[in-house]
């Protein structure tokens, strides 16, 4: 052994020891150095023990410190904190405030959060998912968003340089019979119909069941693939439903996977089939493509390698038009959607901020309560750390409380938040609380508990001795009214850019659903028609249909169509030439064709402008066309646009064909603020394609009872027709400006919440500063003020201060509503009015917040005569 | 009382008493490996002292820093009048219940 024989350890081993035993244990190592240096002079000196020995130690010596140290940190904070619980309940209304304004800061935030990081944040649920682009078609006009057709995606997806994967699908929608699902009502779905390898390349695992084979999709096999939503809601989660049959449009289908939750792609998809060869050989432009990057390739990389694919091997496909890639994450979120969340979030972090400072001029005036006992306390000796750590323990029980309270409220407010905005907002549907977002929003809370609760205790801990001589001083006093009014100050200017935005985006919500959709949806129903070959003559079965609806009491009107106006679900086409002057190949934009009885623009109030609707009978119908204006002028050649011909192909079955323009109707607007589709309505007297009956109801007439008539002669016609799915018109529609009313109820919520607050706060410093000036107004009440004077005195006070907050909040709105530029629909982001309305409503607002201290005030008939009796 | 003396706890309170005036750890843990003629772990010993100190049953002070021991401290031990107590109804205790089995705890050993 090394060592002298004084000193029988190593001297690390001792500098060590004595860490690890403690530095109040040096006789314990003591004992361990004699031992060792008695067994030595015994000669049997033996290492194992001596490790055993030092082990037993330490193994003590350090339980003994974590002992000693819970106990006198952990343990006295525990103290600190049942004394600091009961002290809270002693003041419920107190705590009540502290924990609500705190709750639903912290809610908003987190709610706020939650949707920000379940939309944007969160990667797609894809396998790889930052791997996926999105393909879009160029065209030399300048488009750059346009789909592609099967034929391109096919010379695509045969290349090596498209190694990774690339598919694609189209929406379509139909009738859903859940053939032997007894009580499965059919309903109308949304569906995507898949190319070869579109599943496989986004890397999705069927979650029942399997995906589809190569067979099934190279020949359309009738064959489909469920959303969980769909398993759940229809097949009630029957995990036996694989091999069932189901009818779309009455076309029998099996069913051979379900997919999992969350997959949603495209989002509002319930099923997904193979794209047949029929749909194929359509080869409409109107297919959504994605790919798999390869490895360590850029998209730009990847577009250009596709590009020379498509020029070397299908020059004649490509002809035109170009391929841009763009990542998938960006492709479904868009442009603006990030940017108007993080604006969104921004201003609940201002709520947030505003319930923080409230928090803090409650707690404010309750360390001035609290300083009287924190004098006692220090006077009778404890330490001011001690008496300040309880304090803090009040700021951090109030702050986990406000914390809990607050996730409770997000959890709560979640499933209307997701209610919102059906289908205006990707991912929403999905967004949910998590541990990312409850640990975020947990230190942010606890930083502001503290910080709120920080400075009160401070100053209580720097007045407290001074205290015990002047308890309710009125220096002190004057200086906690200052800081007190200027929390109220902030307050209210971040207050005021909250609802100045919201007056903001209120206003321009208005103005977006002031845009004429162009037809009158009000009284309007529809009623999917199922129809198959099995229905018999389609021409037939509308003839009979529309003069047994036509006779029902209550209808007003009755028309059928392939699409529902203003849903854009008529086919896309494409246009050939017009006025014998033929389009160049690649330069078609899309149109829409929609088919319908000549009765549509009477039975949708779609006004034709110019010209005639569509002439009844067949042969007058065939070659006959209203188009809308945005159609004649994207398409047409100068006014007047009827009597112009022009040929057009695509989806209609027909082939290239002849039309001439009959009459003009007003634009359908499917989206307020987008451009209107260019449309081209043929009659299906003539083109016998229809899916939809509708009909104007008379309001006069129950509704229910309309309804049951049509359902009964639709039966009567063919039994088989799936009735239940009959929507009103503007249900079908769904929310006109779904994303703008978002955006606009949520950062109308936001102020509300806000102007809650802050009046509470202007309540606050009022009353305080009344009862801090009850010697001088009872004084002055004495000397023969009037009421109204002192009532003036005590609001005056109140509301100088909020006018300062109002005044400087409208001033930071001005700064900040450029932010909202994007979000706002023909109103400036400075319009006068707006900031002039939404400072006048707050300067109200803190009016009536202090009015009800300075009554009471100025009602103060004998406070003089108390505080002179309490001296 | 709540709590007895456990077995180690008596023979650490019999050892303090048997070293006698100035005792400290290591003469009390010789003392009870000697008697016993079992190996006693320093940390085992500490615990035990931490703890009957804790119950008053044992006061502790901190002895000068000798030469001999490289001129640290010693933690001495004594026992309290409680812990006398405390030792003296345990010992009785165990004495009154041992009493007149000497001879047949001693066969049953042997037997074994």
């Amino acid at each position: 052994m090394n060592g002298k024989p004084d000193r029988p350890l190593p001297r690390w081993l001792v500098r060590a020891l004595s860490w690890a035993l403690g530095s109040d244990a040096e006789w314990a190592l003591g004992d361990l150095e004699e031992r060792e240096r008695a067994r030595r002079a015994r000669g049997r000196s033996d290492r194992w023990r001596l490790v055993a020995d030092i082990g037993s130690a330490v193994a003590w010596g350090l339980t003994r410190q974590i002992r000693r140290g819970w106990k006198m940190g952990m343990g006295g904070w525990l103290d600190e904190i049942s004394l600091a619980a009961r002290s809270l309940l002693r003041r419920p209304v107190y705590a009540a405030g502290v924990v609500i304004t705190l709750g639903l800061g912290i809610g908003t935030v987190a709610a706020a959060f939650t949707v920000v990081d379940g939309v944007v944040l969160r990667p797609l649920a894809f396998r790889e998912s930052e791997r996926l682009v999105r393909l879009y078609r160029t065209d030399d006009r300048g488009a750059t968003d346009l789909d592609l057709s099967a034929g391109q995606v096919e010379t695509l997806s045969h290349t090596p340089a498209a190694g990774s994967g690339i598919g694609a699908f189209s929406r379509a929608g139909r009738i859903l019979r859940p053939g032997d699902y007894a009580g499965a009502q059919p309903r109308s779905v949304g569906f995507a119909r898949v190319t070869d390898g579109f599943l496989e390349t986004l890397g999705v695992s069927p979650r029942l069941g399997r995906l589809f084979d190569p067979e099934e999709l190279r020949d359309g096999a009738p064959v489909i693939i469920l959303s969980e939503e769909l398993w759940r809601s229809v097949f009630g989660a029957d995990p036996s439903v694989l091999g069932s049959a189901v009818y779309l449009d009455e076309v029998p289908h099996t069913i051979v996977g379900v997919l999992p939750a969350g997959f949603g792609f495209p989002e509002d998809a319930l099923l997904w089939r193979p794209l047949t060869p029929d749909e194929r050989a359509d080869d409409d432009p109107e297919l959504v493509t994605v790919a798999r990057l390869p490895e360590a390739l850029s998209p730009d990389a990847f577009e250009d390698a596709l590009k020379g694919v498509a020029d070397a091997g299908a020059p004649d496909v490509w002809e035109g038009s170009g391929i841009r890639a763009l990542p998938l994450r960006d492709a479904v979120l868009g442009e603006s959607l990030p940017r108007a969340l993080a604006v969104l979030l921004a201003a609940a972090a201002l709520v947030l901020l505003v319930a923080f400072t409230n928090a803090a001029g409650l707690q404010l005036l309750r360390a001035m309560e609290a300083r009287g006992d924190a004098a006692v306390r220090i006077a009778l000796g404890a330490s001011v750390p001690r008496v300040v750590r309880g304090l803090l323990s009040e700021s951090l029980l109030l702050g986990g409380a406000g914390l809990t309270l607050g996730l409770a409220m997000a959890a709560g407010a979640l499933p209307a938040l997701r209610a919102l905005a059906p289908g205006a907002v990707p991912r929403l549907a999905f967004v949910q609380l998590d541990l990312r977002v409850i640990a975020a929003v947990g230190a942010v809370a606890l930083v502001g508990a503290i910080a709120g609760g920080l400075a009160p205790a401070l100053s209580v801990a720097r007045r407290s001795v001074a205290g015990i001589r002047r308890r309710g001083g009125v220096v002190s006093g004057a200086l906690r009214l200052r800081t007190l009014r200027t929390l109220v100050a902030v307050q209210l200017g971040l207050t005021t850019v909250l609802v100045i935005s919201a007056g903001l985006l209120s206003v321009s919500l208005r103005r977006l659903l002031e845009v004429p959709r162009g037809f009158d949806a009000e009284q309007l129903i529809a009623v999917p028609l199922a129809m198959s070959s099995a229905t018999g003559s389609l021409r037939t079965f509308q003839e009979e249909l529309l003069e047994r609806t036509r006779r029902i009491p209550g209808v007003t009107e009755a028309a059928v169509s392939n699409g529902l106006p203003g849903l854009g679900t008529g086919m896309k086409l494409e246009m050939i030439g017009v006025s014998d002057l033929p389009v160049p190949p690649g330069e078609s934009r899309p149109g829409y064709l929609h088919t319908v009885s000549p009765s549509f623009f009477t039975t949708v109030r779609l006004p034709v402008l110019e010209g005639q609707p569509l002439p009844s009978g067949r042969s007058e119908g065939a070659g006959a066309a209203v188009v809308n204006r945005a159609f004649a002028r994207a398409f047409l050649g100068p006014e007047p646009w009827v009597g112009q011909r022009f040929t057009r192909s695509g989806s209609g079955g027909e082939g290239r064909q002849e039309m001439e323009v009959v009459g003009v109707s007003a634009d359908v607007v499917a989206a307020p603020g987008e451009a209107p589709p260019p449309l081209l309505y043929v009659s299906t007297e003539a083109v016998p394609i229809y899916k939809n009956l509708l009909v104007r109801v008379d309001p006069a007439v129950p509704a229910e009872l309309t309804i049951r008539r049509i359902h009964e002669e639709i039966l009567a016609l063919d039994p088989e027709q799936p009735v239940n799915v009959t929507e009103w018109m503007t249900d079908a529609l769904g929310a006109y400006g779904a994303r703008t009313r978002f955006h606009a109820r949520l950062m109308t919520l936001f102020g509300a919440l806000a102007l809650s607050l802050a009046a509470v706060g202007v309540y606050g410093v009022a009353a305080y500063g009344a009862s801090q000036r009850r010697a001088e107004l009872g004084l002055r009440r004495a000397l023969g003020a009037r009421r109204g004077g002192v009532l003036a005195l005590v609001l005056g006070r109140a509301l100088g201060t909020s006018l300062l907050g109002i005044a400087s909040g409208a001033v930071g709105a001005w700064g900040v509503s450029r932010l909202l530029q994007t979000l706002l629909f023909e109103i400036s982001p400075f319009d006068p009015a707006i900031y002039l309305v939404g400072a006048a409503g707050l300067g109200v607002v803190a009016l009536l917040a202090g009015l009800l201290p300075a009554v009471r005030a100025a009602q103060d008939e004998d406070g003089l005569s108390r505080l002179l009796r309490e001296g | 009382m709540g709590r007895t003396l456990g077995s180690f706890e008596q023979l650490v309170l019999l050892a303090i008493l048997r070293v006698g005036e100035g005792g400290y750890g290591v003469p009390v843990q010789e003392e009870i490996e000697r008697v016993t003629g079992r190996d006693v772990a320093p940390g085992a010993l500490y615990r035990a002292l931490d703890r009957l100190e804790e119950r008053g049953l044992v006061t502790s002070g901190t002895g000068e820093p000798t030469p001999e021991r490289g001129g640290r401290r010693r933690r001495t031990l004594a026992v309290t009048s409680e812990g006398a107590r405390e030792l003296a109804d345990s010992l009785a205790a165990v004495r009154g219940m041992a009493d007149g089995l000497d001879a047949r705890i001693r066969s049953l050993a042997e037997k074994a």
